[in-house]
């Protein structure tokens, strides 16, 4: 029997058919509009909590981390002027003199 | 809707022509049953080019739902109704492509063997046209295996998507004399050995 080569390449792969079948049907599914299939992939629901999470763990972050970084800048401050003080007591800034 | 048909021999699985502007339409509207006629006819044309292309099975069935998802998010994006095969043919030497890229061997891609000489002056036998036995076409699918993927891509978009040159160089991104090329060698190798087969 004598073929095209297009029916022959065909042919050969005919098995793969039920598949093909099963993932055409699978793709749209009975009940399964178009639009759940693209909402689905985009869940756009989804996408958005995870932002709002993001954010809200951005937020928490940032001030967990501005309320470390502010305490111990005072007290380093602090800390120095204590410790210049007492290593050189003539550097360390004298107490205004009224009189002067 | 009737979506059990698992019928792989019918005609309509195999199609010789772009599919009517009114069935791409009612996709376009979304319309369930106009897709599953347009997957139906495409699907094991567009399995056995991904299969010729990349020589991996389970890459090729990856490669049709790929496809498939993707001219359902893009139907938009589709000029004309009547190239809507050239189209699903072009979606999917896209995802052909990036099959190759996730393994490292796009350069197979650019590796386009030399060609010496120009194009057909078509007085010569098409191959992809002619009447073959069992024992030749498996010659001819052998050698379609080993030619160079450029023109193996070629190739099986003109035989599978029966799709023109023009069509050809939209989908695989190339100018057309670049696709002429590649063919012309692609056939010639085909003759040559339908040539030698026959006694």
């Amino acid at each position: 029997m004598k073929r095209k080569l297009r029916d022959w390449m065909l042919d050969r792969e005919a098995d793969a058919g039920p598949r093909l079948d099963a993932l055409r049907r699978q793709l749209l599914e009975p009940g399964l509009t178009i639009a759940d299939v693209i909402r689905a992939v985009f869940r756009p629901a989804t996408a958005w909590a995870t932002l709002a999470l993001v954010w809200i763990a951005l937020l928490l972050t940032n001030r967990a981390v501005n309320r470390k970084t502010a305490g111990p800048r005072w007290f380093e401050r602090d800390v120095a002027t204590t410790t210049l003080a007492a290593v050189l007591p003539d550097e360390a800034p004298a107490p205004l003199d009224p009189h002067s | 809707m009737n979506l059990s048909g698992t019928a792989a021999f019918l005609p309509e699985d195999r199609p010789v022509s772009e599919p009517s502007p009114a069935l791409v339409q009612a996709a376009r509207r979304h319309d369930e049953t106009a897709w599953n006629e347009l997957f139906r006819r495409y699907q094991l044309p567009l399995f056995s080019f991904a299969h010729g292309f990349t020589r991996d099975r389970a890459a090729a069935f990856d490669v049709v739902q790929e496809t498939f998802v993707r001219a359902l998010r893009h139907i938009g994006g589709l000029r004309d109704d009547r190239k809507f095969g050239s189209w699903m043919f072009g979606i999917a030497h896209q995802a052909c492509v990036r099959h190759f890229r996730a393994r490292r061997r796009h350069h197979e891609l650019f590796a386009d063997a030399p060609l010496d000489d120009g194009v057909a002056d078509g007085s010569e036998p098409d191959p992809c046209a002619a009447l073959l036995t069992a024992e030749q076409s498996e010659a001819l699918l052998a050698l379609i295996a080993t030619l160079p993927l450029p023109q193996r891509s070629a190739l099986l978009m003109h035989v599978l998507g029966e799709m023109s040159l023009e069509d050809i160089a939209e989908a695989a991104g190339a100018p057309v004399g670049t696709v002429k090329s590649r063919l012309h060698h692609a056939k010639r190798a085909l003759r040559k050995l339908l040539a030698a087969e026959t006694p």
